[in-house]
């Protein structure tokens, strides 16, 4: 995303101009955008001049007070509800009006309070560091999934499934020519549907040695038409293990400590070690990871046992301001006793548990029991 | 013309020609004259003249008999009174259309026996004397298209009928009931001949069909729709047979499944290598091959493994992938042999194996049991799903014994483990277990005894596995409904045919009756059920048409009149349509967590298997927990060894499922976790 131009006031309202250029962008701007903020930008609106008039669609610029946000992460699609704030020649002041947020289009927000979590989404999505992108496909015989795993979001790209016969003792023919026929498919689908020069690493994914047919089927492909930027960028694409060939088995996968490497400083991956650690101190239940609003605000109150907090974007997301700004202490007051705080996107398979989970959790510096004990 | 020799070309001339009797050498027309009286003799019965029977012992090189089996297949056997009786139908069917229809109605019987035979219309342009009947047969032939609507018994299942049977009411009966018109046929006939129904039949065809129905009102249209609702497909079975009979004939050969597990590499593929070509089924000729094939690729010891082991992949890799299963048949009993994979990443496929089973077969390398008993090993893992599957018997082969120099003190050390880990953890019944000791590279004590193990005064494998078949209850509930779960399809050349192959869970099945496909709720008939299987002593796949299937059996359904195949799947379950099994996303279950390193939190994934297919889940609900010191505490995350009740979600697609109470195996769950088995469950309760 770029950042155009910034004024904040002293009372912390302000305005910034941005310009999104990517689905990572649009989901950053689905969790900063909230109820009540000013968006001013351009928009397109059928317009009457009169009752009997034919609607006339017209390119306008309008400022919208914000009434809700849709984002459907697969389409690249956002969508801002609200009600002009302005008088416009053609659209009465209070209309409803719903603008499609568009790629490398410039747009202003105004916030009346802009705290250090929106602040911090605005910083991050504009720092010029290359955001890492990685493709992924998961695969077993009969099903494979692309994904596409940036930042902030996994996204399935495609899905193909295709039953596959059964071997049988004296001939396997039919389940032999079913496979090659699968793999094929899969290697055109990754390479007609990853752009690959931009991906920073491709993952094969998959038990057994499904990853590995795969890798060579793309390879032959790439042989076979001359395909000369596909196999230069051969070493990118990394096969690794997982014990399923379903979505479950990337986020398996990229536990893998040979992949830990490769994909180091990548939020994801950060997100995804994380939890499995706080799942592992969950499961040796020695009162060091806990969970659930209650008792993470009581380890917090107990100033510098926290290690790592993490949350989920969805808590911030609360229409309610009171509850976001509870939120915003616990990680000031986490980050004030040097613990770590991490957000964990929703879009990705560990920020989607952890929600499942509550949202919120804490990995601790040393055991405290009995933090759910209710009479105190 | 250079690639064709003279004799080609002649063929080809003389095509039509065919026989000539003049063109005979002596020692031919010797021959001919030897065998013509004594085919004169068989054949005095049929309406055939000399010359041809001249011609057809000529074509089959004057085989006596041959030529008799074709003068019965292409010939008819001469009837005086029914020549007598079509002459007449032939000059009343010229009077016009209505006198014939009455006529057939009074000779059903003549016209069956008349029916075209596919050789009769080719005969008739070969031969040099086609049957002065012939034509009049043809003519005769016409009113078959009006037949359902004269003759009302004896007619396969009709359209007609259908839609009188397959009434909503029945089509609405209650999960697992059966509905109240009963499968056997017997009944069925009564039901037809019912004046009530009959009444119904002659009103419903006084109704304009469906091609005069272009303009109607919108009320009428409705209507139209109720009357549609059952499917057009016959739901009756093709034939009437004594289902008792049938089930007795099936039952005096009893069936046992029996899946062979075990970590990997401890030669399970080998075993059942073994066990085939001591049975004889497989031949030493295809052995030699594959010894060939596999020495070329340095792998010498993998020959009789390469008998289950089909694939390139499997084969260079030199471990098993999926499961394969295999029939056989001895002279008093019959086994479904399933080989399934030990590498710890095709647990999913072995878990499949041991859905199908009614036995498991584990087996242990005496050599290196340490590393597949620990932890990290599939032994425990696979007993343990075993268990978890309704697996409730257990034969334990202690293989590679040459290995270790047929040591007695190895086999007892393995055994006490085993059974100890088998009774105290798993809570076997030690009586339901038998243990072996066996090479199965060698062959010693799989088929025949062996001499090294003067010790052991046991039952070689194959013997173990005749006595646990004789020692399993094979009595079939016949009035259970009929569920299959299909493990593996085959396209068919027609589109809207398939032909799907699984075990029978429960209930019966014939040819003709209507099916119903859970999830995706397709309607078929079933066209014909056959069984692969091949006789002890023989190397050939027999592929037997059965006319009816029972519990337990493995069969192959050829499906028609598939609206759209593309939504069959595996995993999917094959009921009768009068009992549709209505898919769900969540369902409640008792699951029973195993030693795990991470805990099950509320929203974990995890992969569920079911009978042969894998979905991905999550944690939806906890309801409550047992915790381990008896206490129930309300938690949203469950730990080891924990038994709770929970709600489980399906991710991506809905599954047709039962529960315990409806059918103690298929009512089970497996799930795992990152390549662990993590928990068993039992569907307790389907929550729509």
């Amino acid at each position: 995303m770029k950042l155009v131009h910034s004024s904040f006031q002293k009372d912390k309202s302000g305005s910034v101009s941005l310009v999104p250029q990517d689905g990572e962008d649009l989901w950053t701007l689905y969790n900063l955008i909230a109820k009540d903020d000013e968006v001013r930008l351009k928009t397109h609106r059928n317009i009457k001049k009169s009752p009997s008039d034919k609607p006339v669609r017209k390119l306008i610029t309008l400022s919208l007070s914000v009434e809700s946000v849709d984002f459907t992460p697969s389409d690249e699609v956002m969508r801002i509800k609200g009600r002009t704030v302005e008088q416009h020649e053609d659209v009465p002041q209070g209309s409803y009006h719903t603008a499609e947020l568009e790629f490398n289009q410039k747009f202003t927000l105004y916030k009346n309070d802009w705290d250090d979590i929106s602040l911090d989404l605005v910083n991050k999505s504009c720092s010029i560091e290359a955001k890492a992108e990685v493709g992924a496909v998961v695969l077993q015989e009969g099903v494979a999934h692309l994904c596409l795993i940036t930042e902030n979001m996994t996204i399935l790209r495609s899905k193909i499934e295709k039953s596959i016969p059964k071997k049988k003792r004296g001939d396997s023919s039919a389940h032999d020519k079913a496979l090659d026929k699968f793999m094929e498919t899969v290697a055109d689908l990754v390479i007609r549907n990853f752009n690959i020069d931009k991906l920073q690493v491709i993952l094969l994914v998959s038990p057994g040695f499904s990853a590995r047919q795969l890798y060579d089927k793309i390879f032959s492909i790439a042989v076979s038409n001359q395909d000369k930027s596909l196999i230069q960028s051969k070493s990118k694409f990394v096969v690794a293990h997982s014990s399923t060939g379903y979505l479950q088995g990337l986020e398996e996968a990229l536990k893998a400590p040979e992949l830990q490497k490769q994909l180091s400083d990548t939020k994801f991956q950060h997100s995804a070690m994380l939890f499995d650690e706080f799942s592992k101190l969950l499961n040796d239940d020695d009162g060091k990871a806990w969970y659930g609003e209650p008792e993470v605000a009581k380890a917090i109150e107990l100033q510098g046992a926290v290690r790592t907090l993490m949350i989920t974007d969805t808590l911030f997301k609360s229409d309610d301001i009171a509850q976001r700004k509870k939120y915003i202490h616990m990680t000031e007051q986490v980050k004030e006793h040097g613990g770590e705080v991490v957000i964990f996107s929703s879009l990705h398979d560990s920020g989607e548990q952890l929600n499942q989970l509550t949202g919120i959790a804490v990995i601790l510096n040393y055991p405290v029991p009995n933090l759910d004990d209710e009479e105190e | 013309m250079g690639g064709f020799d003279d004799d080609d070309l002649h063929d080809y001339e003389n095509e039509d020609l065919g026989f000539d009797e003049d063109a005979l050498n002596d020692d031919e027309y010797d021959q001919l004259y030897d065998a013509l009286p004594k085919l004169k003799a068989l054949a005095k019965n049929y309406q055939v003249d000399e010359k041809s029977l001249k011609e057809i012992l000529w074509s089959n090189y004057f085989s006596v008999d041959d030529s008799f089996k074709e003068v019965k297949q292409n010939y008819k056997r001469e009837y005086d009174e029914e020549r007598t009786g079509l002459r007449g139908l032939r000059s009343e069917g010229s009077a016009g259309l209505s006198g014939l229809l009455g006529k057939v109605k009074d000779t059903p019987k003549r016209e069956r026996l008349r029916r075209p035979r596919p050789a009769d219309d080719k005969q008739e342009g070969q031969t040099a004397t086609p049957q002065a009947d012939v034509q009049g047969a043809r003519e005769t032939q016409k009113p078959d298209e009006t037949e359902p609507i004269c003759l009302l018994p004896p007619l396969p299942a009709t359209t007609a009928f259908n839609i009188l049977t397959t009434t909503p009411a029945s089509l609405v009966s209650l999960l697992f009931v059966r509905p109240t018109e009963p499968p056997t046929p017997l009944p069925a006939v009564s039901l037809y001949t019912n004046s009530d129904l009959a009444k119904k039949a002659a009103v419903n065809f006084e109704k304009p069909g469906p091609d005069d129905h272009k303009v109607e009102t919108i009320t009428e249209k409705v209507a139209k729709v109720k009357i549609k609702e059952p499917k057009p497909v016959a739901s009756k079975p093709k034939q009437k047979i004594n289902i008792d009979a049938e089930l007795a004939k099936k039952n005096s050969k009893p069936n046992l499944s029996f899946v062979v597990i075990g970590h990997v590499d401890s030669g399970k593929s080998t075993l059942i290598g073994r066990l085939l070509y001591d049975l004889g089924i497989v031949d030493s000729k295809t052995l030699h091959k594959l010894t060939k094939e596999s020495d070329a690729m340095g792998k010498s010891s993998f020959s009789l493994a390469w008998i289950m082991d089909q694939t390139q992949e499997e084969r260079s890799r030199g471990v098993t992938v999926d499961i394969c299963q295999t029939q056989i048949e001895t002279p008093t009993q019959k086994f479904t042999i399933i080989d399934s994979p030990g590498h710890k990443d095709y647990v999913p496929q072995m878990i499949n194996g041991v859905s199908q089973a009614d036995l498991a077969v584990m087996n242990i390398d005496a050599n290196s049991f340490e590393s597949g008993f620990s932890n990290q090993g599939q032994t425990k893992e696979h007993l343990t799903i075993a268990k978890s599957l309704g697996i409730e018997r257990c034969v334990v082969t202690i293989n590679k014994l040459d290995v270790v120099q047929w040591s007695q003190t190895v086999y007892d050390a393995i055994c006490d483990q085993i059974r100890q880990f088998l009774v105290d953890e798993l809570a076997y019944d030690a009586a339901n277990l038998v243990f072996v000791p066996t090479s199965g590279f060698l062959g010693d004590n799989v088929v025949k005894p062996s001499k090294k193990l003067p010790w052991y005064t046991g039952p070689t494998l194959m013997q173990a596995l005749e006595q646990e078949n004789r020692a399993i209850s094979h009595v079939v509930d016949r009035s259970s409904p009929f569920v299959m779960v299909i493990s593996d399809i085959q396209e068919s050349s027609k589109s809207d045919e398939l032909v799907v192959s699984g075990r029978i869970n429960s209930g019966i099945i014939q040819p003709g009756e209507s099916v119903s496909i859970s999830p995706s709720l397709e309607v078929a008939v079933v066209d014909s059920i056959s069984i692969t299987a091949s006789s002890v002593g023989s190397s050939v796949t027999k592929h037997d048409l059965q006319k009816l299937a029972q519990e337990g059996e493995f069969v192959e359904l050829r499906l028609k009149k598939l609206a759209s195949r593309e939504n069959i799947k595996a995993g999917d379950v094959v009921t009768l349509s009068s009992n549709v099994l209505q898919p769900v996303k969540k369902f409640k279950c008792e699951l029973n967590l195993f030693n795990i390193e991470r805990p099950l939190l509320v929203g974990t994934p995890f992969v569920l298997f079911k009978n042969g297919i894998s979905v991905p889940s999550r944690l939806s609900e906890i309801e409550s927990i047992v915790a381990k010191d008896g206490r129930s505490r309300k938690r949203r995350h469950l730990s080891s060894n924990s038994t709770a009740v929970v709600v489980v979600e399906l991710l991506e697609r809905e599954l047709p499922l039962v529960t315990i109470a409806q059918d103690p195996k298929l009512g089970r769950v497996v799930i795992r976790k990152d390549g662990r088995s993590v928990g068993a469950g039992k569907i307790l309760e389907l929550v729509a």
